[in-house]
């Protein structure tokens, strides 16, 4: 009886695993194969047929893609500043600078808030009449009042500033995190030693914390690829003239929005592509640090 | 030391000073939403920055009558309950046999998480679009929920397995001496002393899932399958001319996660930074 017992549970633990990883396979790793594969196929009267990498070569003549492509680029780019705003405003709050855990609280909030709603709150926010460009005004600042949304050379850079300010507080509160764990008497030797607060943010936060940054900035540089179409798609629906495309909006237009599905899928392939890139760097950068 | 002394309080300040203006740039949009969100048209016209002068609830009024704001509200809650649920209840088990019952390749399953995390949703769509096609269940909650689990369960399997490889392993092995099967541990033994993981891990996925836009805008077509979110953001282009009514909406949609994140605040931040740092 006992013996029976074990060797159910066994096999049982197998169970234990299955449907999840099932599950995985069907939502994520069964598109991943099909979106790569049909890459390669187009759809001619309801039938694949093969065609090589013609789809490859339209993708990459489409002047949308470079543009969607750039402005991806561009996007990753603001992540210094992310990571940095994100560092510097959690080691401000480590040294409990007054009322620091009710800044906390504050900075955290726009996590919790869906992207269509602070999509929607910014672009009445951002108007050309609206608050801020007449708050602007009212302090004689008139010409820092722009078309924060409307003026394709700003669009795309309004955007991203919306993304820092979501994102900043999932940063501050793992920067937060680490720095509680940073042996105290680091910074009270520095402190004896003369260094001010801008050395100690250099030679001894900085290097405390520099597991956590690279893991903040890959993880950002992803959000920065997977998902931003949420924003795009509620605040300029990748205009003005067509010049806030990201890939992920151009792949959702090309598919849902009467476009070629293998031509979608083709750029499917081109995200995975860069996502894989992100992630085997984030691997190489772990074991470097092992 | 008395000059540098000075000069700390000095940047004591500019750092308050700081913190103060990233608070109101924080604050501002959303107390925005709310104020004018009782405001009729006309004073947001008026006056879009400040304080109503006379408080009016017609706008959650007309935001329920014009549109089916309630029943929105109840495909959301449901997609929320039913998906975060579900995750839990099948990341739970698939984290214990990978962090304590030495199943083969148990390592590479846990390694398959982060690449999995990281796959955008977006390429996902047009294959499960078309499969769901064939089965033609497009326009179903429950595929909605069953693409919802796919993708939360690489972060959640992730965050439970490193709270459960904590435990000792001692206590699996005598529970297994005492005649438990692995089932009767995972409920009597992990269950309990997992909770807090458990619960922290279906706060974040509450958040993502009542949040989500994508999925549920290309799936859920139909009005009456419509969440809040989707519901809001089609409201959006089509409603421009009432600007009140807008806000009325968001505010329905955004109390239910301020209420999560005021009284869980510790449980949803200590999960994300769980997840995170012993990354």
């Amino acid at each position: 009886m006992l013996a029976l017992g074990k060797k159910k549970n066994n096999l049982s633990r197998y169970f234990f695993v299955l449907p999840a990883y099932l599950i995985m396979a069907i939502v994520i790793i069964y598109p991943i194969i099909f979106v790569i594969s049909n890459s390669f196929f187009t759809n001619k009267m309801g039938e694949s047929v093969f065609v090589g990498i013609r789809n490859y070569r339209l993708a990459f003549k489409d002047p949308l893609f470079y543009i969607a492509l750039k402005n991806n680029l561009i996007l990753f780019l603001c992540v210094p500043l992310l990571s940095f705003l994100s560092l510097l405003t959690a080691s401000l709050l480590h040294a409990k600078i007054w009322g620091w855990r009710i800044f906390q609280s504050i900075i955290f909030i726009p996590y919790v808030l869906a992207t269509p709603v602070v999509g929607i709150v910014f672009s009445y926010l951002l108007q050309l009449n609206g608050v801020v460009n007449k708050t602007l005004e009212a302090i004689n600042l008139q010409s820092l009042a722009k078309d924060w949304l409307g003026n394709p050379q700003l669009a795309l850079f309004t955007i991203a500033g919306i993304i820092i300010w979501k994102q900043l507080g999932f940063g501050v509160v793992l920067f937060l995190a680490r720095l509680m764990s940073v042996d105290n008497s680091l910074y009270e030797a520095a402190t004896i030693d003369g260094a001010g607060a801008i050395q100690k943010f250099w030679f001894i936060t900085i290097p405390q914390t520099k597991k956590i940054i690279e893991f903040h900035v890959i993880i950002s540089l992803i959000d920065m690829l997977s998902w931003v179409f949420n924003y795009i798609f509620v605040m300029t629906g990748g205009g003005p003239g067509n010049k806030t495309y990201v890939l992920e909006f151009l792949i959702y237009k090309k598919a849902f929005g009467g476009g070629d599905m293998n031509i979608a899928m083709t750029y499917c392939v081109v995200i995975l592509f860069i996502a894989s890139f992100l992630i085997t760097l984030y691997s190489l950068l772990l074991r470097k640090d092992d | 030391m008395k000059p540098n002394q000075k000069n700390i309080s000095f940047l004591r300040i500019i750092a308050f000073i700081f913190l103060v203006i990233t608070s109101i740039s924080i604050l501002y949009p959303l107390l925005f939403m709310f104020i004018n969100s009782l405001k009729t048209h006309q004073e947001y016209v008026n006056n879009p920055a400040g304080l109503p002068i006379k408080v009016t609830l017609d706008n959650f009024i007309t935001a329920f009558r014009g549109k089916p704001f309630g029943l929105w509200f109840a495909n959301s809650l449901f997609l929320t309950i039913a998906g975060a649920l579900i995750t839990e209840l099948l990341a739970f088990p698939a984290a214990f046999a990978i962090a304590k019952l030495k199943i083969k390749g148990g390592k590479f399953l846990l390694g398959l998480t982060m690449p999995l995390m990281s796959v955008p949703p977006v390429a996902m769509l047009i294959p499960l679009f078309k499969l769901a096609s064939t089965f033609n269940v497009t326009k179903s909650r429950g595929v909605v929920i069953f693409i919802y689990v796919g993708i939360l369960l690489p972060m959640t399997i992730y965050l439970i397995h490193n709270f459960i490889v904590s435990i000792p392993d001692s206590l699996i092995e005598s529970a297994h001496i005492d005649g438990c099967t692995n089932l009767d541990t995972l409920v009597k033994i992990i269950l309990p002393l997992t909770f807090p993981a458990l619960i922290t891990s279906t706060l974040v996925n509450i958040v993502w899932i009542w949040n989500e836009l994508l999925v549920s805008l290309v799936f859920l077509q139909d009005e009456s399958l419509r969440t809040l979110v989707v519901g809001i953001t089609l409201f959006k282009s089509r409603f421009t001319l009432d600007i009140p009514v807008i806000m009325a909406g968001l505010v329905i949609a955004t109390i239910p996660m301020l209420l999560v994140y005021f009284f869980a605040q510790k449980q949803l931040i200590g999960g994300l930074i769980e997840g995170a740092i012993k990354g």
